[in-house]
């Protein structure tokens, strides 16, 4: 049951999104501000909340779980760096969407503007994680060393999160998650922009969960390797 | 509407593209 679930996984994501293309693009009807330019809110904010919040919180919370001598496993710290990886895809994709909605609207592609930096540097710090990473030969010292970095890159969630509030943004503000809870977005629009959040975040599970079981093929081949390597010089010096 | 289809083919082909390099390595795998 449990396996039939995984495979139904990637066939639902591909067509949740494309489902939500095919709404995206042209079923929901034109914004009274924006015009076309609004039918970005079905992908641009959903790619946010994998990236920043969904795959960063999944590594930061299993490097946690990884530093934590009792959770302390393998698996944990591959779940960390595989969510990680993710994490810089989406943040990516959630820099260049953004990018490409800023220049109609504000004239811009880019802006030194609060939210727009505290992303990049986000992104920034995801990259730099996995670059970390590769610096270790020893598994131990790796998984140790790269759950503290992502432990203190956790400190910039908040401050993107804030940065509308915190300070004059050329970013708009929350556009569901309003601080009077005043839903901006309704209908069709609501129902697109709510399966884009459904599709990104089943396409983080399936891609995390396979390039887990990607590293933890990796991983068991390298231990393999090891272990025979020890065991030839082993009988090299008995003989 | 070029910006909106260029945000939609920019995900489609990063997503496309990653997806084809996870499946890749697990082929690899077996």
């Amino acid at each position: 049951m449990k396996n039939l679930w995984w495979r139904a996984l990637g066939p639902v994501t591909l067509i949740s999104l494309l489902l939500t293309g095919w709404l995206g693009l042209w079923v929901t009807p034109r914004a009274q501000e924006q015009g076309d330019f609004a039918r970005l809110v079905y992908l641009h904010p959903a790619e946010a909340w994998v990236g920043i919040y969904l795959s960063f919180g999944t590594a930061v919370v299993a490097s946690g779980l990884y530093l934590w001598p009792r959770t302390r496993r393998a698996s944990v710290d591959l779940v960390a760096a595989s969510a990680m990886e993710v994490s810089v895809v989406f943040l990516v994709l959630t820099l260049v969407t953004g990018s490409i909605w800023g220049r109609p609207t504000w004239g811009v592609w880019w802006a030194w503007d609060a939210r727009l930096t505290s992303t990049a540097v986000m992104a920034v710090l995801a990259l730099g994680y996995l670059a970390y990473r590769y610096s270790f030969e020893d598994p131990t010292r790796r998984a140790q060393r790269s759950a503290i970095l992502a432990l203190i890159s956790a400190v910039n969630v908040p401050i993107i999160h804030f940065s509308v509030v915190w300070w004059k943004t050329l970013h708009q503000g929350a556009t569901v998650l309003t601080p009077g809870a005043s839903i901006k977005i309704h209908g069709i629009m609501a129902w697109t922009m709510l399966l884009s959040f459904v599709a990104f975040t089943l396409c983080f599970v399936w891609m995390t969960r396979v390039r887990y079981l990607i590293a933890r093929r990796a991983q068991e081949g390298a231990s393999a390797r090891l272990a025979s390597a020890i065991a030839a010089r082993q009988s090299e010096s008995g003989a | 509407m070029n910006y909106v289809y260029g945000g939609y083919i920019v995900t489609a082909v990063v997503l496309g593209g990653y997806c084809a390099y996870l499946l890749g390595a697990r082929r690899r795998d077996r």
